[in-house]
Parts: C-alpha cells; sequence; structure tokens
C-alpha cells in the first residue's frame, strides 16, 4: 500500500517537473522576442551587420544573435535620442492622441457605463448587447463605415480620424460598466432615500467605489492606444500626424540598432502605466468574467 | 478584537504602501516625459545647427558679359637700342626714361681703363686664335699634299700588276693555241690522246684562273682609288675648315665673330673716350643700366623718334585669347593717368602657350607712358537661364545645380535642395548660361551655403 502510493507520488512528481519543462520553454520562447531587444539596442552598427548579414546583405547561412553585445555602444540611442527630431513628433504625437481618447472615453464612456449600472431603462438590454456586439467586431469590419463616415465628417487625413472612433469605443465602457456593477444596489438605494441627487451619488458613491474598474479600462485603453498601427495607417495621409507605432517600420532594416533603442524606450511609458493600473488591471479583468 | 485591529493596520500598512509604489512609477513617467520634452528641444536644436543655410535666387533671362584685363608694355615701333657692351664696366648714366634727347646727346660713359684692360684681353685672345688658325692651316695643306700623292703612288703600283697579269694572259693564251695544233694522229695511242687532253685542260684552267686575277685587280685598283680620292677630300675638307675658321669648332665661330665685333666696337668706344652718343633725337624709353655695373646682355638704353608711332603689346591666355581678335577695338588705360584710348588689336601671335597682342597706338596717344592696361569687354547672345556663377558645381565634368524644393515629412514640410544636372552654355566669373528642358523661370535655385550640400538635404533659408 505504501508502495503503491510512494509510485503514485513518484509519478505526479515526474508529471509536474515535466509540465514545469514545457511551461518554462514556452515562456522563454515568448520572453525571447522581448530580451533581445535591449541587447539589440546596445549592440554597434558593425556587429548587428555582421550577426544579421544574412537577412541584411542576403549572405548564407542564418542570422545569430548575442543577449549581451560584444561591442556595447549607446550610438543608437544617441541616433534615437539626439539625432533623430523625427522620433520626438511622433512620440508627442503619441502622446497627444492617447491624452486625447483616454480624456475622451472618460467624457463618454465614464457617463454611459455608469447608466448602464445604475439606472433601468427601456431598451437597456438591447443596447448593451450592441455595445457588446461593436466591442466583439474586428477593425477591419469596421475600417469601410468608419472610413465613408470620417470622409463625410471632413475628418479623413486629420488625427481627429483616429481619435474620434477611439473616444468612442465600446470596450472601456464594458470594464467601467462591470466595475460599476460591483457596487452594491442596496447603496445607492440608501443615498436615493437619503436624498442625494443623481450627480451626487455619482460622485460620492459610483467614482470612488467603480474607481478599480475606470483605472483598469484606462489602463488597457493606454497600452492599446499607444500601439496603434492599423487606423493610423488607414485614416492619416501626412507622416508628420503619425503615431510612434508607426516610426518602426520607417526605419527599416538597414536601421535594425536604432529600431531596438526605440522599442526600448517605447516601452518604458507602457511599463509605467501598467505598473500604476497592475492591481486594477487584474481586478479589472476579473470583472470582466464575472456573469451578470 | 485586538486580531481585527490588526488586520486592519496590517491593511492600512499594505494600501500605504501600495500607494507609495504608485507614487513611485508617477514620478518615474514624469521624469521620463521631462526628459523627453527636454531631449525634444536639444534634438531639433542640433537638427536646425546642422541644417545648411542657404541664399537662393530665380534664373533670369540675360546675356553673359565676359571681361578681361591684361597689363602691357608701351613701345615704340621703331626704337633704337644702344648694346653690344656687354662686359664693360659702365662709368655714369646720363639720361633717364622719358628724358628727351638731341643727336649726339651723351647717353652713358663706360670706364676707359676697364674698357682698355678688357679690349687688350680680346685683343690677345684673337691673336692667339689666329696663329692656331695659321698653323692649322698648314697642316692641312700638308696633309692634302701627301694624300695626293699617296693616291698617285697608288694608282701606278695597280696598273702596273695589271699590266702584268694581261701579259701572262696573253702568254697562255699563244701556250694554247700552239697546243691545239699539236692534236695527235687518229691512230696514236690512248696514252698520247690522254696527255694531249690533260694538258689543255691544264692550259684551260690557268687561263680562267688569271682572267679572274686581273678582274679582282682591277676592282681593287677601284676601291683603292675610291679610298684615296676620299682621304684627298678629307685633306682638302680640313684645308677649306681651317681657311673658313672652322677648324676653331662649329659653336665657337659665333664667339669668334662676336669677339672680332666687339673688338671692333670697343676700340671705337675708346677712340671716343668711352662715352656712347644718342644717333638721333628722339625720347629715352628705356633705361637698363646704372653707373657701377657691369653690362650684360639686357643692359641697354632704348629711345625713340618723337614723331615714330607707338605700339602696346601684351601677353594673354589661350583662355583670354577667344574673347579678342585681330581688328577688334579694346580700350587702354594708363596707370598714373585718367588718360585711355580705344584702339584696334593689330596683331596676334603665338608665342609658347600663349599669344602676344600688339595694338598699333594713335601718335600722341601714349607719349611719355611705358605701361598700360589693355580691357576687353564682350557680351554674349541673351539665355533664357542665367544664375550666379557660384551657383553652379561641378563634378567629373557633369555641372548640376541645387534646386529648393518643398516636401513634407516627418517633421512637416521643410525646404529641402534636389540637385539637379544642367548643361553649361557660357559663363564668365559671376554668372553662367545654363540650360536643361526641366528649368523653369520660377525656380528656386541656391546660390550660396555655409555647409555642403547634398540631394534631399532639408535646408534653411538665411
Amino acid at each position: 500500500m505504501r508502495e503503491t502510493n510512494n509510485r503514485r507520488k513518484r509519478k505526479r512528481r515526474a508529471g509536474s517537473l515535466l509540465a514545469a519543462t514545457v511551461c518554462i520553454l514556452a515562456a522563454a520562447l515568448v520572453c525571447l522576442p522581448l530580451l533581445m531587444i535591449p541587447g539589440g539596442a546596445f549592440m554597434s552598427d558593425m556587429e548587428l551587420r555582421r550577426l544579421l548579414a544574412p537577412i541584411l546583405a542576403g549572405q548564407e547561412g542564418y542570422a545569430g544573435w548575442r543577449l549581451l553585445p560584444f561591442y556595447p555602444t549607446l550610438d543608437c540611442f544617441y541616433n534615437v535620442l539626439v539625432a533623430s527630431p523625427d522620433f520626438y513628433r511622433l512620440f508627442w504625437n503619441s502622446v497627444g492622441m492617447t491624452a486625447a481618447i483616454l480624456a475622451g472615453q472618460l467624457l463618454f464612456g465614464l457617463p454611459s457605463a455608469w447608466a448602464f449600472a445604475a439606472f433601468r431603462f427601456r431598451g437597456r438590454e438591447a443596447l448593451f448587447a450592441l455595445y457588446v456586439m461593436l466591442m466583439l467586431l474586428p477593425f477591419q469590419v469596421m475600417l469601410l463605415p468608419q472610413y465613408l463616415m470620417l470622409r463625410s465628417l471632413h475628418l479623413y487625413g486629420n488625427p481627429g480620424a483616429v481619435i474620434l472612433p477611439a473616444v468612442f469605443s465600446t470596450f472601456p465602457v464594458f470594464v467601467m460598466y462591470r466595475g460599476f456593477t460591483q457596487i452594491d444596489g442596496e447603496i445607492l438605494e440608501a443615498a436615493r432615500l437619503e436624498g442625494a441627487g443623481e450627480w451626487q451619488i455619482f460622485r460620492r458613491i459610483g467614482l470612488p467605489l467603480g474607481e478599480t474598474g475606470i483605472r483598469a479600462a484606462l489602463v488597457l485603453s493606454f497600452l492599446e492606444c499607444w500601439n496603434l498601427v492599423e487606423q493610423p495607417m488607414a485614416f492619416l495621409e501626412e507622416q508628420r500626424d503619425w503615431p510612434l507605432s508607426l516610426y518602426l517600420p520607417q526605419l527599416g532594416l538597414a536601421r535594425a540598432g536604432d529600431a531596438f533603442a526605440v522599442s526600448v524606450i517605447v516601452l518604458i511609458p507602457a511599463v509605467c502605466i501598467f505598473a500604476l493600473g497592475q492591481d486594477a488591471l487584474e481586478a479589472g479583468i476579473a470583472y470582466m468574467g464575472v456573469k451578470e | 478584537m485586538a486580531r481585527m485591529a490588526g488586520h486592519r493596520q496590517e491593511g492600512r500598512d499594505r494600501e500605504m504602501e501600495n500607494r507609495n509604489g504608485k507614487k513611485k512609477w508617477v514620478v518615474r513617467l514624469g521624469v521620463f516625459m521631462l526628459a523627453m520634452l527636454i531631449m525634444t528641444f536639444v534634438s531639433r536644436i542640433i537638427y536646425v545647427d546642422n541644417m545648411p543655410r542657404v541664399h537662393w535666387s530665380y534664373p533670369k533671362a540675360a546675356s553673359i558679359r565676359k571681361e578681361f584685363s591684361a597689363e602691357g608694355t608701351v613701345e615704340a615701333a621703331d626704337a633704337r637700342s644702344i648694346a653690344g657692351l656687354e662686359g664693360l664696366l659702365v662709368d655714369r648714366v646720363e639720361v633717364a626714361v622719358g628724358q628727351q634727347i638731341e643727336e649726339g646727346t651723351l647717353l652713358y660713359e663706360v670706364d676707359v681703363e676697364d674698357l682698355e684692360e678688357q679690349l687688350g684681353i680680346l685683343k690677345e685672345e684673337e691673336r692667339i686664335w689666329q696663329e692656331q688658325v695659321r698653323a692649322e692651316k698648314s697642316r692641312a695643306a700638308a696633309e692634302t699634299k701627301r694624300a695626293r700623292e699617296d693616291y698617285d703612288d697608288t694608282l701606278a703600283e695597280l696598273d702596273r700588276n695589271i699590266a702584268e697579269q694581261n701579259a701572262l694572259l696573253e702568254d697562255l693564251k699563244e701556250d694554247l693555241e700552239l697546243h691545239l695544233f699539236r692534236i695527235p694522229e687518229e691512230d696514236a695511242a690512248d696514252e698520247v690522246w690522254i696527255a694531249w687532253a690533260d694538258e689543255r685542260t691544264r692550259l684551260d684552267r690557268e687561263i680562267e684562273a688569271k682572267e679572274r686575277d686581273i678582274e679582282e685587280a682591277a676592282y681593287q685598283k677601284e676601291e683603292t682609288l675610291k679610298q684615296a680620292g676620299r682621304d684627298i677630300e678629307d685633306a682638302q675638307s680640313g684645308q677649306q675648315a681651317a681657311e673658313g675658321l672652322y677648324s676653331a669648332g662649329y659653336s665657337a665661330v659665333g664667339q669668334i665673330q662676336e669677339r672680332q665685333r666687339k673688338i671692333e666696337v670697343w676700340e671705337a668706344l675708346a677712340e671716343a673716350d668711352g662715352r656712347v652718343y644718342a644717333a638721333q633725337a628722339g625720347t629715352v624709353i628705356e633705361v637698363m643700366l646704372r653707373s657701377g655695373m657691369r653690362m650684360e646682355e639686357d643692359a641697354v638704353i632704348r629711345y625713340a623718334d618723337a614723331q615714330s608711332s607707338l605700339v602696346y603689346r601684351t601677353v594673354v591666355t589661350q583662355e583670354q585669347k577667344a574673347l579678342v581678335h585681330t581688328g577688334d577695338s579694346v580700350r587702354i588705360r594708363f596707370p598714373g593717368s585718367s588718360q585711355e584710348t580705344t584702339e584696334t588689336v593689330d596683331s596676334i601671335v603665338q608665342e609658347g602657350g600663349d599669344y602676344v597682342v600688339t595694338v598699333r597706338l594713335e601718335p600722341g596717344a601714349a607719349q611719355g607712358q611705358t605701361e598700360g592696361v589693355m580691357s576687353v569687354s564682350v557680351t554674349s547672345q541673351a539665355y533664357d537661364f542665367v544664375i550666379p556663377r557660384k551657383a553652379l558645381h561641378s563634378e567629373g565634368g557633369i555641372c548640376y545645380i541645387y534646386v529648393l524644393e518643398e516636401k513634407t515629412g516627418i517633421l512637416g514640410t521643410e525646404l529641402t535642395a534636389r540637385r539637379q544636372t544642367v548643361g553649361l552654355e557660357e559663363q564668365n566669373e559671376d554668372m553662367a548660361a545654363i540650360s536643361d528642358s526641366t528649368l523653369q523661370s520660377d525656380m528656386m535655385i541656391v546660390t550660396d551655403s555655409d555647409k555642403e550640400l547634398e540631394n534631399g538635404i532639408a535646408v534653411m533659408e538665411w
């Protein structure tokens, strides 16, 4: 009996070990591109060209890589941060677009989410179902209607063409709504009985208690806006209006080192925002999984 | 109760820690954004600082005016030179440039003692040379005589030899005829016949050999006489050379003649106590000697008749020559005076790689002048596109310009310099006429830049 138990334990341990190995390998594979970025950013142009010769110069063999550069240098950072004013143009474009979108979502999305969560009105379910449906539609499906609408509004080619559709995105409304639904309905009823107005209830109860959902929505929206690629490519004509996410393709293979440096810099705000809203993000994702 | 309070405290601590952690990230994000803001300005400043600043202008329709100036000298068309006294010591110069002189005016004096000493040296050299010539002549005459005698002796010897050979040949022929009459009888023995035939063969061979000897002797005579004749000619040439001064060597002939001429001139000068006078009235136009100097080849005094015409001479390069032709009008300005005259080019003569332009001046046009500056001005046909010369660049024989264009990129709309190849029609020092089918009159052409330009580079207006 004891021998059988021991055998089971050994089997379980071997299974765990195998699962851990597979998971670690998979994680390493996923993390590998991320680990390549800092190495490439500190590599000299000569070292990069030598390692990537099969790609850059069409030489025979396979491209190689080093996690730690053999000849570390700050040349790529100098090229990007000092010698490329165009980088800053796109950086501030991204900052501006993201700030405008997040502000717009707070202005329009927050009241919408509160309305869905706090009020019962005719057609609420149908309207919410429409929101969910819009949220599920991929961008490619919405591309043509959005294009036609933006043309008719004379917004095509203008940064507003990217900002406006994102402001009215339904996904943050959904996340914030889920956050507001965590507030106990009795608290709201009690406040109403005490004579509090709807604005007071929203400001004094809704916002503090739904803060987690709001922050989760903002973090997710930030990450989405910071990395926008398809919308600017589709709706912006002038390079000067592009966000930073379109700068990397612009650099090309000839400036691979600079592209790695840009990647590092682009990651910094995203990491900061993620660190600021990590708890809210986890809670927000949990809310989304809760059945109504 | 206490446990609840502990839990509450723990929760508050965690919340505080969480807030502090977030604050740190907010500060980090703020610092990053501030750094990016500062670097935006820094990067922009560096970008603008490195950007070439340019001047530009539109091309205009105009002609190209080509001008050049050349310094030259004013000379008398028929000036007299007093020269040929090289080697003498100048005692005193009595005239200056521009001075009017009369016939017989004292021009300069040479040191008489030095003159006599130099003359004595020259005469001694001449005497020695004359003796050498006489000795050479007698030696050459003796050689000629000896060559003639050798020729006569050789001729007599050869004739005698040939005569002897002919006599021997005649004897052999007679022997052969006699032998032919002594033919044996038909029934004679074979030995007799054989002996007779052998004798005949011997005689035939000897006759042939003798005839060859005679031919050979005649040939030798001819050759020997030729050589003897050449010897006579050589001897006669030597004699003639000695008589014609050539014995001193071909290159020395000029020196001998020069020495003899000098002796002649210096003797005349010594008779005049070393004084040199003007042969006619006129104006001194050049004095190339001074007191105390020993005269060299270029030590001359030149003076011209006051009524003779003057010529202006200058040297121009091959490029400048393309702008001036015989019969063209040119302006000549004389330094130090407001005098300027327009004259006609008389001739253009190539000298080495350059050209000498001669302009005959009207009488009185440049009286008292020795130098002048000739100005030539030529205006080309009208061209549609004329730009400042400094706007035109050249590389490997291909001419190009930089045209300003507005280009919209990541940084917005910027001025960029586009390189455009053009054809060069004509140019002077300041302007250039260009041509190309794509040129337009409203093109902004870069005329000047504080940094080197390259195709597509962003630039700023100055």
